[in-house]
């Protein structure tokens, strides 16, 4: 039994990074349409910019996780500015085969300047692990799960209350109307990929300790999200929490109860099942008809 | 003739391009001649490739699986003693199969969904692959075999170039003959604009898995050819990696374009070779060209290479004198007394909304009839509900005493009901006669299959097909932007077009949703004269929805207006003007008494 | 004051001409309808003015300044309000985060407060939690209204505001509207339907196929049916 608890909360962990990075996928997805495949790479960077203050640069390890996602969510909404402006106008085709590439670019750049393999982070909350009766916590698990989903969670409530989330849930709505209401198109589009951006940094900065930094992390969490925003639901963010979580446990109990191979599998099966079964998600929003 | 040799010509030409780097080939040392064979199977690849995201628009990330699984099958075979011949032909054939079992799940879907999926199928298979250690050889890998043909070991490079050459030489034809043919013209329909596609019978789903099947198998030969060649096959080289720089071919080659499927995969084999003093950043500068490609030569090599040496042609638009149609093909002259459209009842809501609220109209044989109504009135929704595009909540309607609701819009069309749109579904990449040509309707899977043999030897039918398009742009005044592609054509031009696509099948009934809309003036009156004459000459009823009253007016023999949905007023334009419910929904006049 | 002033206005939708030549003013506190029938090219006219869709040639000059080819949003910024023929509300914003939504128009202006919209629209007033996308027609109307007001627009744009109504609420959607012109707003309104246009304008512009062919005064009773063979050319 206390194995079982011990495997979903190591799941919990997981999914708790993977739904913050789900959470800034959809964000991005409900507000310009875009589905950023590049997601992925900026998480990466959010790792790697952990590594380099925390590790490189000595610096206090807590202010990684407002500086970094900051670097990050500047860095994505140039990369909005000076390449995907011009693509505003192309189909989506276009878009989506762009970003894949992006997200390519992303990985083998940091490939190029870091040869190593895997860069290993610390985990922030050192210590002794807690106990509760025969289950064992550690403290990164405990940090971890509740960090990034309080942060989602968070991000969530941005999005839905503050004047900035409400710009950016009018242009998701209607661009006419947005406008109409004296929303600037250039200022939320550049606004949404910032706040992308700070997502994934801050994802990032969670997922490095466990994950390690490498390249393939993008490749990872770019699937991950992409599982977890299915599953729960693609214009959910809500079901984008739900859907990392489930994916996080669902992932860790393959891993330990078949093979570890079967990790990789499962998501996609996650995937497959979903899409076919259910394909509006299993925590949708309730979709409005535009008038 | 000299169109059969044309088309001949372009359908061979892949090859002829093969047998090139052939010749070139047997000039060359052994590392060239390794390159040149592998970018001869890549050609295939591409070319396969070219149908499916070139052409069709699916972004799909499963081409690393389909490589793996023919090389992989073919490699196993050889290993067990078959004839490399027979084990090639075979991987296709896996190839084929795995391309249906992606196909048929992954065509509900589109753009990032579909990406995912095949991502799906990627990540399977390669797992897969990994995880059957004793049939493959895992992770480690697995050692292929040097081919056997007809008894002799391909070993040397030379020997191993004439064979993919040969084999590349026979397979190439096949695919671009299809594209070339009715089928890639219905790709490149569906994918720039599936209502208009479904309208005239194009079932997208079923061209999509076709064209699933068609690149698997493709991309199986490619690997099966690859294989031997490469000394040992791994999984992890059939990664997702490979998966998206073959995505990349047609894109840098040029979407829409047979051959902007061949150069682009050819190029991006062959970069890497002229990359090795910088090896280590190939993939870097692979994937920033093809970003910067997407974004600053968004038509791709062969794409931007045509438009700077052809350049835009200007498409006068000035009004043409429109001749008669031929008498050859009889007109079905149905008699006045039948009734071409009955609806009953029919009410469409849309949630709490009742976009049309218990309707009920009946339209003589051979008659023009118009709709007209305020704004939100339900005139579109009620044609769409005739065409089959929405679902009605209740009601029927039928078509000379056929119940017309519960046929899929595909099957319309053979029954004798075509439409044009409110926003012009013209498909832009096609030339206008191609455009006419899938208004004729044949484009079941077989039918359309067989069309594409055709069109490649350009037999008797295909031709006929082409001058039946021809006579319907005559008519319409279009005859000589034949072979223009329809985006070149203006707005009054498109709509047009669009009513030759509606008229060429020769249907009972045609509906036309304000085919009008944002043209000007002298326009207004040619279309409606051309509409009067088609009707006369051809005896067909049309059913059409306008705003512009005057247009509406005098061209219709019997008018329905509709306000809120709801029937105000029907009968002969004059009766219907001068009725008070109409006046009171157009000016808001007070209703006397 | 000339507030809005329109000069040779020429749009195109595709190649084609929508509007032709067309120039009017509109002064602080008047109200100018602008009549036709379907694809006379009012709602192209409009839409260019509120910088929704290009201008092919011609200016617009609001407050003195040129806002030609100015985006929409800044021109809903200065104090010209657009409110849609379609509406274009957020179908699951409420009614009242739209008008909070609506205040961000109002950059160098007071908004107006939610109150004040309230006791204009009361259907608004109890209705506040729903979402926009339930609402009844003549309800999505007011809001789309009130979102255009409480950013207290100096001139609001109004396309086909009747369109698709029943007649009592457009009877209370007149009322309304001339409340509306009492607090000084100056108004342009889009209509096909005549008798309305009369009980909100004092001038009136009619098109057809994208042209003028007849402007004057609303009140003028042979005017009516000049303005109603206009329709039918």
């Amino acid at each position: 039994m206390s194995e079982f608890i011990m495997l979903l909360l190591g799941g919990l962990k997981f999914g708790a990074i993977y739904s913050l990075a789900a959470v800034g996928l959809i964000a991005l997805h409900k507000a310009t349409k875009v589905v950023n495949f590049a997601h992925g790479g900026l998480v990466m960077l959010g790792a790697f910019g952990a590594y380099l203050w925390i590790v490189e640069l000595g610096y206090p390890y807590w202010l990684a996780y407002l500086i970094v996602p900051l670097i990050i969510g500047v860095f994505a909404a140039t990369l909005e500015f000076t390449l995907l402006r011009p693509l505003r106008r192309a189909d989506l085709f276009a878009t989506i085969t762009a970003t894949i590439f992006l997200g390519i670019v992303l990985s083998e750049a940091y490939r190029m300047a870091y040869n190593v393999e895997i860069l290993a982070v610390p985990v922030f909350w050192k210590g002794s692990p807690f106990f509760l009766g025969d289950v064992i916590v550690t403290r990164d698990q405990f940090w971890v799960s509740a960090g990034a989903l309080i942060a989602g969670g968070i991000s969530i409530a941005f999005f839905r209350y503050a004047p900035a989330g409400r710009s950016m849930r009018a242009m998701a709505s209607n661009v006419r109307g947005a406008q109409l209401c004296g929303y600037s198109m250039d200022q939320m589009t550049g606004l949404a990929w910032f706040f992308a951006g700070v997502l994934a940094g801050l994802a990032g900065v969670f997922a490095a300790p466990s994950k390690g930094v490498s390249p393939e992390l993008a490749v990872s969490i770019i699937s991950a999200a992409f599982v977890a925003a299915v599953v729960g639901g693609f214009d959910s963010l809500l079901g984008a929490i739900l859907g990392g979580l489930i994916l996080g446990i669902t992932e860790t109990f393959a891993a330990a109860y078949v093979s570890s191979s079967a990790k990789g599998a499962v998501s996609f099966l996650l995937l497959f099942v979903v899409l076919l079964w259910r394909p509006e998600g299993l925590f949708p929003e309730r979709a409005g008809r535009n008038v | 003739m000299s169109d059969r040799i044309a088309m001949l010509t372009k359908s061979f030409a892949p090859s002829c391009l093969i047998a090139l780097l052939l010749v070139g080939g047997f000039w060359v040392g052994p590392y060239p001649q390794y390159v040149i064979a592998f970018t001869m199977t890549s050609i295939v690849a591409g070319a396969g490739l070219a149908m499916l995201v070139g052409y069709a628009r699916c972004i799909t990330l499963a081409s690393g699986a389909m490589l793996a699984i023919g090389a992989y099958s073919s490699a196993l075979l050889a290993l067990n003693g078959v004839p490399f011949l027979w084990a090639l032909l075979a991987a296709v054939a896996f190839g084929l199969v795995a391309g249906l079992l992606l196909g048929v799940p992954s065509v509900r879907f589109r753009s990032h969904n579909l990406a995912m999926v095949t991502l799906v199928f990627q990540a399977v298979v390669i797992l897969l692959i990994r995880e059957f250690k004793t049939l493959t050889g895992g992770a480690e890998g697995l050692r292929t075999l040097n081919p056997n043909v007809f008894g002799i070991s391909i070993s040397s490079d030379v020997q191993y170039l004439v064979l993919i050459a040969l084999a590349a030489i026979a397979v190439l034809p096949l695919i671009s003959g299809l594209l070339l043919g009715a089928f890639g013209k219905n790709l490149r329909a569906l994918a720039s604009n599936e209502v208009g596609s479904r309208a005239f019978g194009i079932s997208v789903e079923k061209h999509l898995i076709v064209a699933f099947v068609i690149s698997s198998g493709a991309l199986a030969f490619a690997g099966a050819l690859n294989a031997p060649r490469q000394r040992i096959i791994d999984p992890d080289s059939f990664g997702i990696i490979l998966s998206i720089f073959s995505l990349a071919g047609p894109i840098v080659g040029g979407l829409g374009s047979l051959w902007g499927g061949i150069v682009g995969a050819a190029t991006m084999r062959l970069l890497p070779e002229f990359l090795r003093p910088v090896a280590d950043y190939t993939e870097l500068v692979l994937s920033s060209m093809v970003v910067l490609t997407i974004i600053f030569m968004p038509k791709g090599i062969v794409g931007t290479a045509l438009s700077l040496v052809f350049g835009r042609k200007a498409v006068a638009r000035t009004a043409l004198t429109i001749r008669s149609t031929s008498a050859a093909t009889p007109a079905i002259r149905p008699s006045q007394s039948e009734t071409a459209l009955v609806v009953e009842n029919l009410s469409v809501s849309y949630g709490a909304v009742k976009a049309v609220d218990d309707v009920s109209i009946a339209i003589p044989a051979g008659s023009i009839f118009g709709l007209m109504g305020p704004n939100g009135a339900g005139k579109t929704t009620l044609l769409n509900a005739v065409s089959g595009f929405v679902t009605p909540r209740q009601g029927g309607a039928s078509l000379f005493g056929k119940p017309l609701l519960k046929m899929p819009i595909h099957h319309r069309i053979g029954n004798g009901v075509s439409r044009t749109f409110q926003q012009v579904a013209i498909f832009p990449t096609l030339s206008c006669r191609d455009n006419v040509i899938i208004g004729l309707g044949h484009n079941s899977i077989p039918a359309v299959l067989a069309r594409s043999v055709a069109d490649v030897l350009s037999t008797r039918r295909s031709q006929e097909e082409a001058r039946q398009a021809n006579e319907a742009l005559e008519s319409v005044g279009l005859r000589e932007f034949a072979d223009l592609p329809a985006k070149l054509l203006s707005l009054g031009n498109q709509r047009r077009l669009e009513i030759a696509r509606a008229i060429v099948s020769r249907p009972k009934l045609i509906l036309l949703d304000e085919p009008v809309s944002g043209v000007s003036d002298e326009e207004i009156e040619t279309i409606a004269k051309l509409l009067r004459r088609l009707n006369r000459e051809l005896g067909v009823t049309m059913m059409i929805v306008e705003h512009n009253i005057s247009f509406l007016l005098s061209l219709s023999d019997y008018v329905t207006v509709l306000g809120q949905g709801r029937v105000l007023a029907q009968g002969t334009p004059d009766v219907v003007v001068r009725s008070q419910e109409v006046r009171h929904a157009y000016f808001g006049e007070e209703r006397s008494a | 004051m000339t507030l809005l002033k329109v000069d040779k206005l020429q749009v195109c939708y595709q190649e084609i001409v929508a509007v032709r030549d067309l120039s009017f003013s509109l002064a602080a506190g008047e109200s100018v309808a602008l009549l036709g029938a379907n694809g006379a090219g009012k709602t192209s006219a409009v839409e260019a003015i509120a910088g929704l869709i290009p201008v092919k040639s011609g200016s617009v000059f609001f407050e003195g300044e040129d806002i030609t080819r100015r985006s929409a949003s800044d021109t809903a910024r200065r104090g010209l309000s657009l409110v849609p023929q379609w509406r274009e509300l957020f179908s699951n914003f409420s009614v009242e985060e739209t008008l909070i939504a609506g205040m961000a128009a109002a950059r160098d202006r007071e908004p107006r407060t939610l109150d004040e919209i309230y006791e204009l629209f009361p259907a608004l007033a109890q209705r506040r939690t729903q979402l926009a996308g339930s609402l009844s027609g003549g309800e999505q109307q007011m809001l789309a209204i009130g979102r255009s007001l409480i950013g207290r627009p100096k001139a609001i744009l109004l396309d086909e505001p009747s369109a698709g109504l029943a007649a009592g609420i457009i009877r209370f959607m007149v009322e309304t509207i001339s409340r509306i012109r009492q607090t000084g707003v100056a108004l342009l309104v889009v209509e096909q339907k005549l008798e309305l246009a009369q009980a909100l304008a004092d001038r009136c512009l009619v098109l057809s196929v994208g042209r003028t062919v007849l402007e004057g005064p609303m009140r003028e009773a042979a005017h009516m049916e000049q303005i109603r063979g206009a329709f039918f050319e």
